[in-house]
């Protein structure tokens, strides 16, 4: 009877929607994927106003999504680990301060963080606009012609890498390297077994990638070199390095600041969870401070933790939808656009929920992965 | 370990404990150089504390351009509610404190009553745990006072609040057991009332002041004479048909069922309950005839706005998501795979698209799902958009409630005899419930804070205001930092004094202990 009565109110919204819509003259098919966007995006230059809907403008704003949440979630967990631990310090100036930061960023809505950057510290902060008549700050080497960077309130250039060609051959040999690196890994696993000598893996293999790298580095003609930002002629545009606006560096650092806050309080609540015997046990050992992080209380913290940090990825990558606020071109904001450039919005907004649904799936599968990985080591 | 060893220096020190006070060095020297590693990093720490809060001090004090938000500061509490009618606001305020003022009183005296009955002391909750939860309200509050506001009236509503509150709160926790239901019944009629002067008598308004005054029935009918409590079903049941007559109509229904209810159950015998019955049904009659008589106008929700608006859209959302929650948590743990997978599926798409892709949808075709004649308004629209939303939050938490409940208590239930139903009513959804507090203190925070997402849709709440008052001519451009921090800030407090209350229930009810 529940059932019934659930899906006869669902047929009755869905019919009175196309009733409706109908009747207004706004179609709801997908038909409407094929059509040009009608608008471009400065960043972009391969997205233009003739792009279809399907698949550019997904591409598109899906990527965007991607790359802000990739970004914020790596300064998440840098800062937020950073803060957890220092509010378990003994320190009582570190303590305060790491417990400040946290009461004062998770209690505020990180839509207004994100306007924060995007007002008070860009548009209309202090850093000079990007236009022929007012040329942006150019940071210079001290004796350099090449910019190191370039700052303004509209957009940042910073170096990057560019190729010279040949990169082929180099990552053939790269594979080869990496061939080397397992192999060595493998004989100084073999060392310690055999003769109890410390195996000191990772500095034998890292020595060996970071030394064989270079030489197949050069020996394929340097494939890869810097390239430096420069302004334009035109005073309009950032040449060479890597052109980055200030809506990607607000939405990316107000959430990974955000998020931040929350990583560190599950930091520091499972390190505080790995129960006081274990530590005391490993002080018993005559384990150093250091010894009795790495090998007792992290491993066990870090199965705790787990579970509530890809929750919280995965609330991060849901807010990178507010990029909306300063105009950044992720997946919401380009489907707002359409919409608000006469598209219909029922089926752009479904797909557009089917694309977040996306999103938490593949988080949802990650925590999977995850646990049962954890618990195979585990127990 | 030497400090057990030290010998008083008189005799009369062992009536004393030892003195643990600390010199400022000592102190110092335990918590900040206590080893190389932290004298390092509270030199390389301190500098940088140091500037920060110079910064900060600069930014408050002496280069703030405060104006903005200074000039502005009624516009970001009530948005562009018309201001002649600014009286509806201080009264639905004023009658809040009070009520909410009862209502602490009421649950301090009941607390009281059962720690009488059952022997433990009682421990009630000081002044001074409510202060170190809510100091960062008080704090702002003041500040805002004496920082931005020339006038006696907002002095004067902060001053009415606090002591209506106080006296509610001081009579009623000195009340007996007796009077307690009519003290519930008085706070939550209070709290309808104080809606009703704001917005006005009609739509379901009669409906919540009728539930509101269930306890107080109750009470009132159980000591009525038998006789009297079957007069009064009786009573009932002809003022419903009388009404039903009157004004025909589906709804009217209702009514009538439940006026006949409580005749035939009073002529079957029991009295008491056919009154309580009957009484409902009167008074609901009586609620609402009283309603349409005192018709004073009223601001639809559509002019509400700023500050105020944030606060009712997230009890709002609360208070409407929770039986849908508790039906969709029910739903999850069903034996029925259609029910199951139903909620399962609403819960997960809920969850798994941002609020905003629902506001953008409430925005654009909410309306037109429902075939009203006359569409409704875009705060309405935001509302229900919000509701199912934290529904499917909702449901989650009390899922975790239900699951707490230990199995055995639903195995005492059956060898009690009592039906899949009862149980769930009487005995496992009141743990459950209880065991959630802290996590459903924690969904309105959350909410609370999402609700500055109605920014997107255009919605006059607190940080919609700020970018209103940025686009007049007169505050363009400058200010952009500080009404930014004023609207953080005024999130902030009511976030993390709600989160510290919550802390605090739950180390007082014993969540996760038990």
């Amino acid at each position: 009877m529940v059932v019934v009565g659930v899906f006869g109110t669902l047929y009755w919204l869905i019919n009175n929607l196309i009733t409706n819509l109908d009747a207004s003259g706004i179609p709801i098919d997908f038909g409407v994927f094929d059509q040009p966007t009608n608008f471009s995006i400065r960043d972009d230059p391969g997205f233009d106003d003739r792009s279809p809907l399907f698949p550019n403008l997904l591409w598109v704003g899906i990527k965007n999504t991607a790359v802000s949440a990739v970004f914020g979630i790596f300064l998440a967990i840098t800062l937020g680990t950073l803060i957890g631990i220092g509010r378990l310090s003994s320190n009582w100036l570190v303590s305060k301060l790491s417990q400040l930061y946290v009461e004062a960023i998770r209690n505020v809505p990180p839509i207004i963080l994100i306007a924060f950057f995007g007002f008070a510290v860009f548009t209309f902060g202090p850093l000079p606009p990007f236009n022929p008549s007012s040329p942006p700050t150019q940071l210079k080497f001290p004796g350099a012609d090449s910019n190191l960077l370039i700052l303004s309130n509209d957009r940042w250039g910073v170096p990057s890498i560019a190729t010279t060609g040949g990169t082929g051959l180099f990552w053939i040999l790269m594979l080869l390297v990496l061939a080397a690196v397992v192999a060595v890994w493998r004989w100084r696993t073999k060392v310690n077994l055999d003769t109890g000598q410390p195996h000191r893996r990772v500095l034998y293999s890292f020595g060996t990638l970071l030394g064989l790298g270079i030489v197949a580095f050069v020996a394929t003609g340097t494939p890869y070199r810097m390239s430096w930002p420069a302004v334009s002629e035109s005073g309009r545009l950032i040449e060479g390095g890597f052109a980055t606006n200030a809506g990607w560096i607000s939405l990316t650092v107000a959430l990974g600041l955000y998020t931040a806050s929350h990583v560190a309080e599950i930091v520091r609540g499972s390190i505080q969870a790995v129960a006081k015997g274990q530590s005391e046990a490993s002080n018993a050992l005559a384990l150093s401070g250091f010894q009795r992080y790495r090998f007792v209380v992290l491993p066990q913290a870090l199965r705790i933790a787990i579970p509530p940090m890809i929750n919280q990825f995965l609330n991060l990558t849901k807010n990178t939808s507010l990029g909306v606020v300063v105009a950044y071109p992720e997946i919401t904001q380009l489907i707002r656009t359409a919409i608000g450039n006469g598209k219909p919005a029922v089926p752009l907004l479904a797909v557009l929920m089917v694309i977040y649904l996306g999103f938490s799936f593949f988080w949802s599968i990650i925590l999977n992965i995850v646990n049962r990985r954890f618990q195979l080591v585990g127990r | 370990m030497t400090d057990f060893m030290t010998t008083p220096a008189s005799s009369e020190d062992f009536s004393k404990p030892p003195d643990s006070s600390q010199s400022a060095t000592q102190w110092a020297k335990r918590n900040l150089f206590n080893s190389p590693l932290n004298t390092v990093i509270t030199l390389l720490f301190a500098p940088i504390a140091a500037y920060l809060l110079y910064r900060l001090f600069r930014f408050v004090f002496i280069t703030g351009q405060w104006e903005p938000v200074a000039r502005n500061l009624e516009n970001f509490m009530i948005g562009q509610y018309p201001r002649e009618e600014r009286w509806r606001i201080v009264a639905q305020l004023l009658i809040l404190a009070g009520s909410f003022g009862v209502l602490m009183g009421a649950m301090r005296s009941s607390a009281r009553d059962t720690a009488e009955e059952t022997g433990e002391p009682f421990e009630p909750t000081s002044w001074r745990t409510y202060l170190s939860s809510f100091w960062a309200v008080g704090a702002f509050l003041l500040l805002i006072l004496v920082a931005f506001v020339d006038t006696i009236g907002p002095w004067l509503l902060t001053g009415g609040v606090f002591a209506l509150g106080l006296v509610g709160w001081a009579v009623a926790s000195r009340i007996t057991a007796g009077l307690r239901p009519f003290a519930y019944s008085l706070a939550a009629v209070g709290a309808c009332a104080s809606f009703q002067v704001l917005s006005g008598t009609g739509g379901w308004a009669w409906l919540y002041t009728t539930v509101a005054l269930l306890p107080a029935l109750n009470s009132l009918v159980g000591r009525l004479p038998r006789a009297t409590a079957a007069g009064v079903a009786g009573a009932g049941a002809l003022a419903s048909v009388v009404a039903f007559g009157l004004r025909p109509g589906l709804l009217m229904l209702v009514p009538v069922a439940i006026g006949l209810y409580a005749a035939f159950i009073a002529y079957r015998g029991d009295r008491i309950d056919g009154g309580r019955a009957g009484a409902i049904v009167l008074v609901g009659i009586a609620v609402f005839l009283l309603n349409g008589a005192i018709d004073h106008g009223g601001i639809d929700w559509k002019e509400w706005g700023g500050f105020h608006l944030n606060l009712v859209a997230t009890v709002g959302g609360v208070v409407l998501a929770f039986p849908l929650g508790v039906l969709l948590a029910l739903g999850r743990r069903s034996d029925l795979p259609a029910v199951r997978m139903l909620s399962v599926g609403y819960i997960e798409f809920f969850r798994g698209a941002p609020l905003i892709t629902f506001l953008l949808a409430a925005q654009f075709f909410l309306g037109f799902f429902l075939n009203t004649a006359n569409p409704l308004s875009l705060v309405t629209r935001a509302i229900v958009a919000v509701t199912l939303f934290s529904a499917a939050y909702i449901a989650e938490i009390i899922r975790g409630g239900l699951q707490s409940v230990p199995s055995g208590q639903i195995e005492a239930g059956q060898a009690q005899g009592l039906s899949q139903a009862k149980i769930m009513r009487l005995i496992v959804l009141p743990q459950a419930l209880r065991a959630v507090i802290p996590a459903m203190v924690g969904q309105f925070i959350s909410l609370f804070k999402d609700t500055s997402l109605f920014s997107i849709i255009a919605l006059p709440e607190f940080l919609e205001v700020r970018g209103q008052i940025h686009a007049q001519a007169e505050f363009r451009g400058f200010g952009i930092a500080e009404s930014l921090t004023f609207v953080a800030v005024g999130f902030a407090v009511v976030a993390f004094s709600m989160s510290r209350e919550s802390q605090r229930l739950e180390k007082r009810l014993g969540v996760g202990q038990r």
